[in-house]
């Protein structure tokens, strides 16, 4: 089967979607911990047990401290103080589940993510705002490209945090994408292209993001160091 | 991207030009330039947080540059409101430049005005529908006129992006009067006809003063319709009887010849409008198409001559 054609945006389930999803973005974090926080790299362990409102609200405490970090990363209002327990997966399949939305809407936080990291120079996707980041990034986008979405108090109760907080979150996401959510289809249909593409093979994928790095702003670092950092 | 200073820094506020469901839209003047601009604060909820309408108007209309279409100048945030400066339409829209100029005409135009401004809507729409843009709501009161007698597409916050074919749309778009049938019997796979419907409805309206199918509801709106326009059945629109809002019991009326409700107009307007108002969505002129009608002729010709807005 030609691999262009394992995704369409019109046709592939958004399970499958959020799978090839959840793989990229495990790996884009991995990368950037490793980059960014040498002391600590933060174990990805999918959480087996059902996802609750403390899972990410109160997440697990890690011995190290945000002031251990690496001088280059800008904490924004989206790090936790330390890594949630949901897995990347589970946290999307929970999202999917109580505010359902199409496919555009999860390949979008690719794009939006993309530009957030070449806009701002410090921002870094990492273990530590990637959940925060998903859960404002599906909000706005739903609101942007769907007739059908939810008050901003059930993406709260969904994604775990207060309301409060999401709505600043939102703001913040908005400023940070210049409040332009405009995505071609094209553009959408690429990254499908590539996560359906790479999510076969995390080694594939490891080595992929390593050599093109530098069309991939979410990977920000010194990728020389870091293939030297991948096992 | 601005920063998140008090508008009140950037931009002095003068008087309230109206107040709609989300937003207060004001007549502000830039402190630094002197320019007259239109404001439009937009309240955070707290409960909603940001609008979707005003997160689609911002992210369309950074997109959108087009001559005919209303400039979206800045977006400042605060923590609680987002406003947005516009460029500021100093005629008002057109419903209400129709009153005040069609005043000893029941609200009718001129028919050279009538031609001027449906030229200038087409190729607005027209830009926005080649780059993927549904409208949705198109009517009197979101075009906006300026003393240059330039009419621009304002108020983007139902608008939406088109191109993945598999997509539904709700079907709770477009102020009633101005919704095409194909929507108003449930249709959720719209496109860009949607829109083309709309502007027949407005250009009507120009002729006469007053709304062409002004229903009070879903099933008034359609018999509006039906009564001028003939009930539709499978014969005259091939698959109308699978709609969901579609009923057997419709009353049955027979066409009648829309030219007799609009005296002031001539063949080939009628020609267009009648393109426009075609029940069948695939059958309705494209908004490139229309502006290559005949009857567009001369304003082709000012346009190239760059004599025209």
């Amino acid at each position: 089967m030609d691999e262009a054609s394992l995704f369409d945006i019109g046709i592939t389930s958004v399970q499958e979607t959020i799978k090839a999803l959840a793989i990229f973005l495990e790996q884009v974090t991995a990368l950037n911990d490793t980059l960014h926080h040498p002391q600590h790299i933060p174990k990805h362990q999918p959480s087996p047990s059902a996802p609750s409102h403390e899972d990410v609200h109160t997440p697990k405490r890690h011995s190290s401290h945000p002031s251990n970090h690496a001088p280059s990363v800008a904490y924004t209002r989206f790090h936790a103080r330390s890594v949630p327990t949901i897995s990347i997966q589970a946290y999307l399949t929970r999202i999917l589940k109580y505010c359902p939305c199409n496919n555009e809407v999860f390949l979008s936080l690719l794009v939006y993510f993309n530009r957030m990291t070449e806009r701002n120079g410090s921002f870094v996707v990492d273990s530590y705002n990637v959940h925060r980041l998903i859960i404002s990034g599906v909000m706005v986008s739903a609101k942007f490209f769907s007739d059908v979405f939810f008050t901003n108090s059930r993406y709260a109760k969904v994604g775990g945090l207060p309301v409060g907080e999401l709505n600043t979150l939102e703001v913040e996401f908005l400023a940070l994408n210049d409040f332009s959510l405009y995505i071609s289809v094209p553009e959408l249909q690429a990254w499908g292209d590539l996560i359906f593409q790479l999510r076969k093979s995390p080694s594939e994928l490891r080595e992929h993001l390593a050599r093109d790095g530098a069309s991939f702003p979410l990977i920000v670092g010194d990728l020389k160091a870091s293939t030297t950092a991948i096992p | 991207m601005s920063l998140p200073t008090s508008p009140d820094q950037k931009y002095m506020r003068l008087e309230k030009l109206g107040e709609g469901t989300y937003a207060t839209v004001y007549k502000g003047k830039s402190r630094l330039t002197g320019e007259i601009v239109a404001l439009k604060e937009i309240h955070l909820d707290s409960e909603e947080g940001a609008p979707s309408t005003a997160i689609r108007e911002i992210s369309l209309m950074k997109e959108l540059k087009h001559q005919n279409i209303v400039h979206l100048h800045d977006v400042i945030h605060t923590e609680n409101k987002l406003m947005l400066v516009f460029e500021y339409m100093d005629r008002d829209d057109l419903k209400r430049y129709m009153e005040v100029e069609g005043r000893n005409n029941h609200g009718a135009l001129q028919p050279a005005v009538i031609k001027n401004f449906m030229y200038q809507l087409l190729k607005g729409i027209a830009y926005c529908h080649d780059n993927r843009v549904l409208h949705r709501d198109l009517k009197p009161q979101n075009l906006l006129i300026n003393k240059r007698g330039e009419l621009k597409l304002g108020d983007f916050g139902l608008a939406r992006a088109f191109g993945i074919p598999v997509n539904t749309f709700s079907n709770e778009v477009v102020t009633l009067w101005y919704r095409a049938p194909d929507v108003l019997l449930g249709s959720r796979s719209y496109s860009t006809s949607i829109d083309i419907w709309s502007a027949g409805c407005i250009m009507a309206e120009m002729y006469t003063g007053r709304p062409l199918f002004p229903g009070s509801n879903n099933e008034d709106q359609l018999l509006k319709i039906f009564r001028v326009m003939g009930t539709p059945n499978e014969h005259t629109w091939p698959g109308v009887s699978s709609f969901s809002e579609y009923k057997s019991t419709f009353p049955q009326y027979a066409p009648t010849n829309l030219s007799q409700f609009l005296t002031m107009i001539d063949q080939m307007g009628m020609d267009l409008l009648n393109r426009m108002l075609q029940y069948q969505p695939h059958l309705r002129i494209s908004a490139k198409d229309a502006l290559g009608h005949v009857w567009f002729n001369e304003c082709r010709m000012w346009n190239e001559r760059g004599q025209y807005q």
